[in-house]
């Protein structure tokens, strides 16, 4: 990273050595709440991952008729079709079970539980066997939104992994090529903004008769390439004409290694900080339709679809404040990490 | 300037072309046949099934939406009546005539399957709601996001720049959607405080001859909130954009020139920097259109406002394709509009782009 050591100031030794990628880490944690903001992915992301440990209506470990038990775990293998359940746990309440001992997980609801005992408004509203309340039919709001961090996750990083890849190839083809090439993809890429992309995902997620999750990160990641090949197709222009890649050109390298061993990585920077934006559109674009009522099959349970809820049950405030408190928590996590990435890769903020 | 605009109104066709293709390819996505869907949507009530209806009916409906003709044909006919032509009768079974090809003078979008009225008449009614309420947020977001711009980078770090860049950034990760719910289910509702009707754009009661007053100050109650979520919306996206380019301004050469040549802090905030700070929020207007529909949909069905959003998200939950269409096209066209207006806006605002160099 020649060009990058040249612009670091000499006062700045002790760093000379150091990578770029040492010194974009270096200068992100300047930033205290790109710091803080960096935990708090890493929390959700553990919610995420350990959701079903969290909150679900099974025991984690049990003992019945003098064995011991791990339902929780025993669900993948029963989702897996690796394992089947017992005969008595077949569709069993697991609360009425006789188990000798068991531990169930905080919150001992699955997001799809029903509870049927709640009959009045005042029952639903959180306390403390439902703490943040239950919707209208009895689904505690809590579980759902423990779920719920999986589909928000999962949704933003491979919709924005679908969008990279296009975007980064498209992007690094139209800089490198130049001419036919370039007006081609540059005119596809326009197209493509000047379509109403919230309304063409809505359309396509209502058109198809039944929506899936992987429909939407797949529609989501489809359209959302173009900012990044925009990008990308700036930074491969600025980078193609350098002298080292002209060497390795003379070194008679093949195109793609050329475009992808050198032109590549100091084209990237700037892509990967739009990753961070492109996350939070993602997220924030399945929350949208959910929202509406389209997307999601209605027994999974998203941070959008509570929201949803709460459109037609306006009376319980907890339907409406804990759903949009956690978008909007993990939107400024993102948001401000992408901010942190920004600042510490702009050459003119150097310190 | 007039050969510029006209040569990237020429640009528009082909990329007009591929959109109304891909809108006409995106509603034939749905499964089934959509004479069926249409009758379904007609027999409102539960009698579902064809097994109901008369086939009779469903080769009527065929006939009258052309959908017995090939696909090619179908797409000739819809674009044809966008620019006023009647293709419908050029293709008769017996071949193609293409001197019964008649010039109607009306754009015709095709008739909404929802209540077999002209999509372009609806459209229409529907328009001026939305357009008027997202221009008025607009105005009022950027008469709130300059000036607070302005105060933030020439008084940074004082308590006001960081109170309110901490603010707008709370405001920037806000979700329309749930602000707009938030604003429903506590302010408009009687269970909590019912400050303001929840929706629509006047109360059932709205009688014609009610003194001016009375009507004014029944249209502002029911604007008030969703006017506030779309000035919100707009404010945090402008401001975001108006702080990071003025500060970008105000480190610039020229400026620390004009400063050290003796000018007035005035003259340096407002004449050299703050022209250049606002060159780049003219594109941003470029970028408010795409989502003037989209964001329509989400706040004109929470506050169900009789506006373009809501008459889109009613069609799609219909699957009404002429409808869908026809706001396809019209919301890319804007779009189209507003990036070439954007252009033309950033030339007056910046001498030093110029595009007729390149066309003499």
């Amino acid at each position: 990273m020649a060009t990058e050591a040249a612009t670091t100031p000499a006062t700045q030794t002790a760093h000379v050595s150091e990578s770029y990628s040492q010194f974009v880490r270096r200068q992100f944690r300047k930033n205290t709440l790109g710091v803080i903001s960096g935990y708090i992915v890493a929390v959700l992301a553990g919610i995420a991952i350990f959701a079903d440990v969290l909150a679900n209506d099974k025991p984690i470990v049990a003992s019945y008729n003098g064995s011991v038990i791990f339902p929780v775990f025993r669900e993948y293998g029963v989702d897996l079709g690796l394992t089947q359940w017992d005969k008595e746990f077949t569709s069993v309440d697991w609360k009425t079970v006789p188990f000798d001992w068991a531990v169930f997980p905080i919150v001992p609801y699955a997001p799809s539980t029903t509870d049927k005992n709640l009959l009045s408004l005042a029952q639903r509203a959180p306390s403390a066997t439902h703490w943040l309340g239950t919707d209208d039919i009895g689904r505690d709001v809590l579980a759902g939104i423990i779920h719920g961090s999986r589909y928000a996750l999962s949704i933003g990083f491979v919709a924005m992994g679908i969008a990279l890849v296009i975007g980064i190839v498209l992007g690094a083809v139209a800089g490198y090529f130049g001419g036919a090439v370039d007006i081609a993809i540059s005119r596809l890429i326009e197209i493509f903004i000047t379509f109403p992309r919230f309304f063409l995902i809505i359309t396509i997620v209502a058109m198809v008769e039944e929506g899936s999750l992987f429909l939407i990160m797949a529609i989501i990641g489809l359209t959302g390439w173009t900012n990044i090949a925009r990008f990308m197709r700036g930074e491969v222009l600025r980078v193609r004409n350098l002298d080292y890649v002209s060497a390795a050109r003379a070194f008679g390298f093949s195109t793609p290694r050329i475009i992808a061993r050198h032109v590549m990585p100091n084209a990237i920077a700037p892509v990967l900080i739009y990753a961070a934006f492109g996350i939070v559109g993602a997220i924030l674009l399945e929350s949208a339709l959910s929202f509406l009522g389209f997307g999601v099959p209605p027994t999974v349970v998203t941070w959008g679809s509570v929201l949803f809820k709460a459109r037609s049950s306006a009376s319980s405030w907890w339907l409406a404040i804990f759903p949009g408190l956690m978008i909007f928590l993990t939107v400024s996590a993102f948001n401000l990490i992408g901010d942190a990435l920004r600042d510490a890769t702009d050459p003119r903020l150097r310190t | 300037m007039w050969t510029y605009i006209l040569k990237r109104m020429l640009l528009f066709i082909p990329t007009l072309i591929v959109i109304t293709a891909i809108s006409f390819g995106v509603s034939r996505l749905a499964p089934g046949d959509p004479a069926a869907a249409k009758v379904g949507v007609g027999a409102e009530g539960g009698m579902s099934g064809k097994s109901t209806i008369n086939e009779k009916t469903i080769e009527l409906i065929r006939k009258q939406w052309h959908l017995d003709k090939p696909v090619w044909q179908q797409y000739l006919i819809w674009t044809g009546g966008i620019l006023c032509f009647d293709v419908a009768p050029v293709f008769t079974p017996e071949g193609t005539t293409w001197s019964a090809l008649t010039f109607t003078g009306v754009p015709n979008f095709g008739t909404s399957f929802q209540d077999n009225r002209p999509v372009f008449e609806k459209m229409l009614e529907r328009v001026p709601v939305t357009l008027l309420m997202n221009i008025l947020a607009i105005i009022i977001a950027y008469a709130i996001a300059v000036p607070l711009g302005i105060y933030s980078s020439t008084h940074p770090g004082t308590m006001l720049d960081r109170a309110s860049t901490l603010f707008l950034f709370a405001l920037y990760s806000l979700p329309v959607f749930w602000v707009g719910t938030l604003a429903v289910n506590f302010l408009a509702n009687p269970e909590y405080a019912a400050l303001f009707p929840s929706g629509g754009l006047r109360s059932p009661a709205f009688a014609h001859d009610w003194d001016l007053w009375r009507k004014v100050s029944d249209y502002a109650s029911h604007l008030v909130l969703p006017m506030l979520v779309y000035v919100y919306a707009d404010f945090a996206f402008i401001s975001r954009q108006m702080r990071s380019s003025m500060l970008e301004v105000i480190r610039q050469d020229y400026i620390r020139t004009a400063r050290a040549k003796g000018l007035a802090e005035r003259a340096v905030v407002y004449r050299h920097a703050l022209r250049n700070a606002l060159i780049p929020l003219i594109t941003i207007v470029a970028a408010l259109v795409p989502n003037l529909i989209g964001g329509s949909v989400i706040i004109e069905s929470i506050f169900s406002i009789p506006g373009m959003g809501e008459l889109s998200y009613k069609a799609l939950l219909a699957r009404d394709y002429p409808m869908i269409m026809a706001v396809f096209t019209i919301s890319a066209l804007l779009t189209l509009l507003g990036m070439l207006l954007a252009d033309i806006l950033y030339s007056v605002a910046d001498p030093r782009i110029s595009y007729d160099k390149k066309v003499g």
